[in-house]
């Protein structure tokens, strides 16, 4: 699985990149110029190769000026219509077929099934998508050629620039058209793999006493739907949040119905008369209805009732409703004041009155007056409840929250202290291909996060920190529990602050494989708890701010890797998030079918794809590729030549950007020849070789060097396609940000642009098009 | 050549057309399907489906066909082994990356396409069960992958159904793994009240039959798993693998005597503990019943070994009466080339040997064990009669044969474990164990005289318990009392006393330091209860 990567910001980026472009660009200018000079050299003799050339360069000088989208554009349409005839229908079948059968294997109930479902829609679109791009593009040329209905397209005056470029057009706006359905029917697969109802029932709940305190709280636990439940904890209001299972958590609210009859006592501290009246609550919300009567029913007294509410789930602050408000006018009969009078209360709902009885409890104001109260006059009122609570209250439970989220995290740059508090790296505890740093608990061993951009408007509520870190104990400690570590807030040193201001530790348990959130606020004690401090104020300096992350148990371990700890800045749209991942996939296609027109103007279709398939496979393995052959030539290059080491030291490349490659490494092993040898001799990776002369070993070693060399360069032209692999930020819930969208566009734009040249001119070389 | 190209084109494609037709014959008959009849029985179905119902592999009735697994199969073109391969190894690289969802999803589309491959559940659910839980730092997230990897087992075992090797490993989760494991209070703390998880279990495990009076016990759901697999290899054919026959049924008494030791850590032992300790001296006894198939070939029956050793006794009285005095005279002869110090322990009552003793008369007795052909061949001619020879070999044989059962009992630690469940089945053990835990409680109360009081009160129970059934001072259990013991000496400490000498369980003490602490004379320790 490809993991999520760092995204650089666009302007570092985009300089970086062009100077890059400019660079391969003119190397290969260069290069094809000497081949093509070379060439034409060998078979036509210097003068009329010069001629050729001149006349080569001539014409391309005039198609670029005479270039016209018109032409391109018909070219695209009739690829498009092309390629309509050949697979598309056939892979789009493909993959609503996948699709319709994908539920067999996908399993709702996994630990976090969005993950599950949406890297397997983007995965199995992305294959098809491939593969799709490939066998269309690469068999249209050369098809054209073989049949020759290349040649009514020449006579026509078209150039090869535009048969090209309107071929790459035509056919990725195909593929396009296929993704952007693909993204319809995978969003409605997604959102429907992952929808589920649970239900609760208040009479299942269990009560439980907060101590010293009159606060109850009421446990239960929803029932099973895709194959998971949720605990879940509701105030005596009966409103609450599930805890979060298979990724996800559900709101919980309570609506009660107060219809019925209630009976409530007016008493009159003046006169010291009591009097017993009933009410009947019906209708519903909309449109309440009341009727009071004497206790004895002998007195119909119904006048007018205002309004009353009750708590709605639909209601969005539904949270804050504890109480069902009401408002009923009570007739003369009632206040025994001569005058009728408004009764403003409040229904407390308390789910721990299941079963039992529910007061209400009001004020009297005069009806038509400036609410002024009516004092001496109180009113209580009671109602009994039916005997199975839940034909009373109705839980409802909400949809699923924090499963199909783009969160939009703000990431910070990760150092180390070892134990001993002096900055170091992470302590790598053998986990196989973990890329976290441990630190050690109970020490000074920090990791220490450092974020920029913290900004009070930004952040106007305090910092919303997520984390997903690793645990490793090297104690069983206590099961029970688990390993308490902390965070600490720490104003960065800078250029412009000298002062160190720590905030108090924020002790947290942790979690693994569950993201915990810790909402940091505004206001925070100091590390001595002598005083307040303001985030904003206080700790942060130009907008940074460092985090410092602890374990606070001896001999137990937390490792973190810079994506593991961040603070949520906010969400964008899950919807968006999912159709920037198909544009992904786009780009990425649209590349793959750039290659493939290119690769076809010289070569045979199934040798077309072979190239493709090269540079796919190439392509994904990218990083290991390029970093692995650099260190090396770094290496040897370092080791054979003083200067250059000097080079690199006074230059400062070993530490910062370059860092990774320049540093000074070993090549255990070495390259591909002295590998080979060593697996014969049986010699292991750092065994000196000593049977071969020392002279020998040099040659191999250089041998090995301009062998990396042009498996490097060749690296440098193949697009780098993990940096097209978005999938695991939708899969995981993170927003693509708009950077990387721009950033994929852009690199796309210029493959095109630069293969759709290439492609010219080995058209051009080839008689046909001449 | 001659023939018209276009018509030898017809005529062949109508030959392919024929053969392919005729080749739909022995598919048809070969490959048909069983189906279900509505009374429930099947068809025999085709040559295949016949010999998957003999076999036993699953899915041999239309019915019950799975239609995932057999799309997938039928999509990979019979390339499912490769595609296997590759998923496994995805499977793997899941597993280091920590995408656990991932794993899973990929071992489930393994298993649809590779579903009769029963090694392939068993590893894969051992993958979750054993290797991801631990990788999870909360127990119940811990917990939960264990009941995952049992999940998976369950589905594999719908698959392949009375598969001996997934009922037997359903058994060890359940048991060894939430047992066993570190967190084995946690895990079974949760799966006594796990309602949800044991109602999933297929009807053949009745949950009933696990259900104690603190809720689900997860030995003996382990228990009835392993009864499964036992009824599975003995009333349904199924051939046992994996396992060797004497670990296989041993499983199912072996979870009950687990159970009760467990309950006893638990809780306060009790007449439920007891009871438990009952109903596994009982499973035990039935196993040592059953003839158990051996690597010599021979079915052995654990029961059997004193029964033996009586016949062996009772025929060498016989071949001694023909040769009077020649065992002794032998015996004498051999003692002479012994060690002096073997002889002596050879020469003590085996109730009164040191733990050392105990070792050399244990060393001493293959030498001092007289062959009885050396016997016969003493016996002077005319009295060699068909009875002393047919004797000698009797004797021979039904000393191999209890050899085997010893080697077979020792390998189960039989003895042990039957002693054991007796001991604790007594009143006394519940008295003894509540008795020390009673001054342990004490103890950390700070109330020392009570505490030494219950100690020593627990202890002498102990010493009565263990001169009952001296096998038991073996393994774990005596480790246990180690800890008692060494709580009691801090007691006395803090209540500057000395500790006691000779003290009731020094035995235990030297099995566990593995020094002997002299007996100054056998009286003296006569004597001891006493005091």
């Amino acid at each position: 699985m490809i993991e999520q990567f760092q995204v650089l910001p666009f302007g570092e980026w985009f300089v970086s990149s062009a100077i890059f472009y400019v660079v391969v660009v003119t190397l290969l200018i260069v290069i094809g110029f000497a081949v093509a000079a070379f060439l034409n050299v060998v078979r036509y003799g210097p003068l009329e190769a010069f001629d050729r050339l001149t006349l080569i360069a001539g014409t391309a000088f005039s198609d670029l000026v005479n270039f016209s989208p018109r032409r391109t554009w018909a070219i695209a349409r009739l690829a498009f219509m092309e390629g309509i005839r050949r697979y598309v229908l056939a892979v789009f079948a493909l993959f609503v077929v996948v699709m319709l059968f994908a539920g067999w294997f996908l399993e709702p109930n996994a630990d976090e099934p969005a993950k599950l479902y949406i890297s397997f829609v983007l995965t199995t679109s992305n294959y098809l998508a491939l593969i799709m791009a490939a066998l269309l593009s690469a068999f249209s040329l050369p098809s054209d050629i073989a049949t020759k209905t290349i040649y009514t397209v020449i006579t026509k005056p078209v150039r090869a620039g535009e048969i090209l470029l309107g071929k790459i057009v035509g056919f990725s706006s195909l593929v396009g058209l296929m993704l952007a359905a693909m993204c319809v029917i995978s969003y409605v697969f997604v959102v429907r793999g992952m929808a589920h109802d649970h239900t609760v029932a208040v009479a299942d709940l269990t009560e439980e006493r907060l101590p010293n305190s009159d606060v109850y709280l009421y446990r239960g636990v929803t029932t099973r739907a895709n194959g998971h439940l949720h605990p879940f904890t509701v105030n005596q209001q009966g409103q609450g949040e599930t805890e979060i299972e298979n990724g996800h958590y559900h709101r919980i609210a309570t609506l009660f119905d107060v219809r019925g009859a209630w009976t409530f006592t007016v008493s009159d501290s003046a006169s010291g008369s009591e009097r017993t009246f009933v009410a009947v609550m019906s209708g519903s919300v909309g449109s309440p209805a009341v009727q009071i009567a004497e206790g004895d029913g002998s007195l119909p007294a119904a006048e007018s009732l205002e309004a009353w509410s009750r708590p709605q789930l639909a209601d969005a602050s539904y949270a804050s409703v504890e109480t069902a408000q009401f408002e009923w006018t009570l007739p003369k009969e009632v206040t025994g004041k001569g005058r009728p009078l408004r009764l403003e209360g409040a229904i407390e709902l308390p789910v721990r009155e299941r079963g039992g009885f529910l007061s209400i409890e009001g004020d009297l104001y005069e009806a038509d007056g400036e609410g002024e109260i009516v004092s001496g006059l109180t009113v209580r009122g009671l109602q009994r409840l039916a005997e199975n609570p839940d034909d009373v209250f109705e839980m409802q439970v909400g949809d699923h929250e924090g499963m199909l989220e783009a969160r939009q995290p703000v990431y910070g740059t990760l150092r180390f202290l070892r134990r001993d508090g002096n900055p170091g790296e992470g302590i790598d505890i053998g986990k196989e291909g973990s890329r976290r740093g441990y630190v050690e608990g109970g020490t000074l061993g920090a990791a220490i996060f450092t974020y920029d951009g913290i900004t009070p408007e930004e952040f106007p509520d305090g910092l919303p920190v997520e984390m997903d870190i690793g645990v490793f104990r090297t104690i069983k400690g206590d099961i029970e529990r688990t390993v308490r570590g902390s965070l600490q807030l720490v104003r960065p040193i800078t250029a412009t602050n000298t002062s160190v201001v720590e905030s108090r530790k924020i002790d947290f348990a942790s979690t693994e494989f569950k993201l915990k959130r810790i909402d940091i606020p505004r206001e925070i004690q100091s590390e001595d708890g002598s005083r307040e401090l303001d985030l904003f104020e206080d700790l942060v300096v130009d907008g940074k701010l460092e985090i410092w992350l602890r374990c606070e148990e001896p001999q137990q371990y937390f490792g973190a890797s810079w994506k593991d700890v961040y603070i949520r800045q906010g969400d964008s749209s899950f919807f968006a998030n999912f159709v920037k991942g198909y544009w992904s996939l786009f780009l990425q296609s649209t590349v793959i079918i750039a290659f493939c027109v290119m690769f076809s103007t010289f070569l045979k279709s199934a040798v077309t794809l072979l190239a493709v398939a090269c540079v796919s496979v190439l392509g994904f393995a990218l990083n290991v590729v390029t970093l692995g052959t650099f260190r090396g030539i770094i290496t040897v290059m370092r080791e054979k030549s003083p200067f250059f080491s000097r080079v690199v030291g006074t230059m400062g490349l070993e530490g910062g950007v370059w860092g990774d490659v320049f540093q000074a490494r070993e090549n255990p092993g070495g390259g591909v020849v002295e590998s080979a040898i060593r697996i014969v001799m049986q010699k292991n990776q750092t065994i000196d070789i000593d049977t071969i002369p020392e002279g020998m070993m040099m040659a191999i070693r250089w041998f090995d060097f301009f062998g990396m060399l042009i498996v490097w360069l060749f690296c440098q032209v193949v697009p780098n396609f993990s940096s097209f692999m978005t999938a695991d930020f939708v899969a995981r819930g993170y927003d693509i940000g708009w950077n990387l969208v721009a950033q994929q566009t852009l690199a796309t734009a210029a493959y095109v642009l630069t293969l759709t040249v290439l492609g010219y001119f080995f058209l051009r070389s080839r008689e046909v098009a001449a | 050549m001659s023939m018209d190209p276009k018509r030898s084109s017809l005529i062949r494609k109508l030959v392919y057309l024929a053969v392919a037709a005729a080749l739909l014959i022995p598919l048809f008959v070969i490959g048909r399907p069983a189906v279900v009849r509505e009374e429930g029985k099947s068809s025999g179905g085709g040559i295949l489906a016949e010999m998957r119902q003999r076999q036993g592999i699953a899915q041999s009735e239309l019915g019950e066909v799975d239609p995932a697994s057999s799309a997938m199969r039928l999509a990979s073109l019979g390339l499912h082994g490769v595609a296997v391969a590759v998923l496994q190894s995805q499977a793997n690289q899941a597993k280091i990356d920590e995408e656990w969802d991932e794993m899973t999803a990929l071992n489930n589309q393994i298993l649809r396409l590779q579903p009769n491959f029963v090694q392939v559940w068993d590893f894969q659910a051992h993958n979750m069960s054993y290797n991801t839980s631990v990788e999870f730092d909360d127990y119940r997230q811990r917990y939960a992958w264990v009941k995952k990897g049992v999940d998976f087992l369950m589905e594999g075992e719908r698959y392949n159904r009375d598969d001996p090797l997934i009922l037997k490993d359903l058994g060890m989760y359940m048991g060894q793994k939430m047992g066993r494991a570190d967190e084995h209070k946690q895990f079974r703390r949760l799966f006594r009240k796990d309602d949800q998880f044991v109602q999933t279990f297929p009807a053949y495990i009745d949950i009933n039959r696990a259900y104690t009076r603190y809720g689900y016990d997860n030995w003996l759901m382990a228990g009835l798993w392993y009864d499964r697999s036992v009824s599975a290899v003995d009333e349904r054919g199924k051939r046992l693998y994996g396992d060797g026959p004497l670990i296989f049924y041993r499983n199912p008494a072996m979870s009950k005597m687990n159970h009760a030791e467990a309950l006893e850590d638990d809780f306060r032992p009790d007449e439920v503990a007891q009871d438990a300790w009952e109903n596994a001296e009982e499973a035990w006894l039935g196993f040592g019943d059953r003839p158990v198939s051996s690597s010599w070939g021979e079915a052995l029956r654990l029961n059997q070994l004193e029964q033996i050793r009586l016949q062996v006794a009772d025929r060498e009285r016989q071949l001694d009466e023909l040769a009077p005095g020649v065992r002794e005279r032998i015996v004498e002869e051999r003692k002479k080339q012994l060690d002096p110090l073997f002889v002596q322990a050879v020469d003590t009552p085996p109730e009164q040997r040191t733990q050392a003793q105990v070792e050399q008369a244990n060393a001493a007795a293959p030498a001092l064990d007289v062959d009885p052909r050396l016997i016969l061949a003493e016996i002077p001619s005319e009295k060699k009669t068909g009875q002393a020879v047919r004797l000698a070999d009797q004797i021979a044989k039904l000393k191999q044969y209890a050899t085997y059962v010893d080697r077979y009992r020792n390998q189960i630690a039989y003895d042990y474990w039957l002693g054991r469940a007796r001991l604790e089945g007594t009143s006394d053990a519940i008295a003894a164990r509540n008795l020390v835990l009673d001054a342990e409680e004490h103890f950390q109360a700070g109330r020392l005289e009570e505490a030494k009081e219950d100690f020593e009160k627990g202890f002498a129970l102990w010493k009565k318990l263990l001169t009952e059934f001296p096998v038991t001072l073996e393994s774990t259990m005596a480790d246990d009392l180690t800890d008692s013991i060494q709580l009691y000496g801090r007691t006395l400490d803090s209540l500057g006393e000395e500790f006691p000498k000779p003290f009731d369980l020094q035995r235990v003490i030297d099995r566990q330091t593995g020094v002997e602490t002299p007996v100054e004379s056998p009286e003296a320790t006569e004597e001891d209860p006493a005091a």
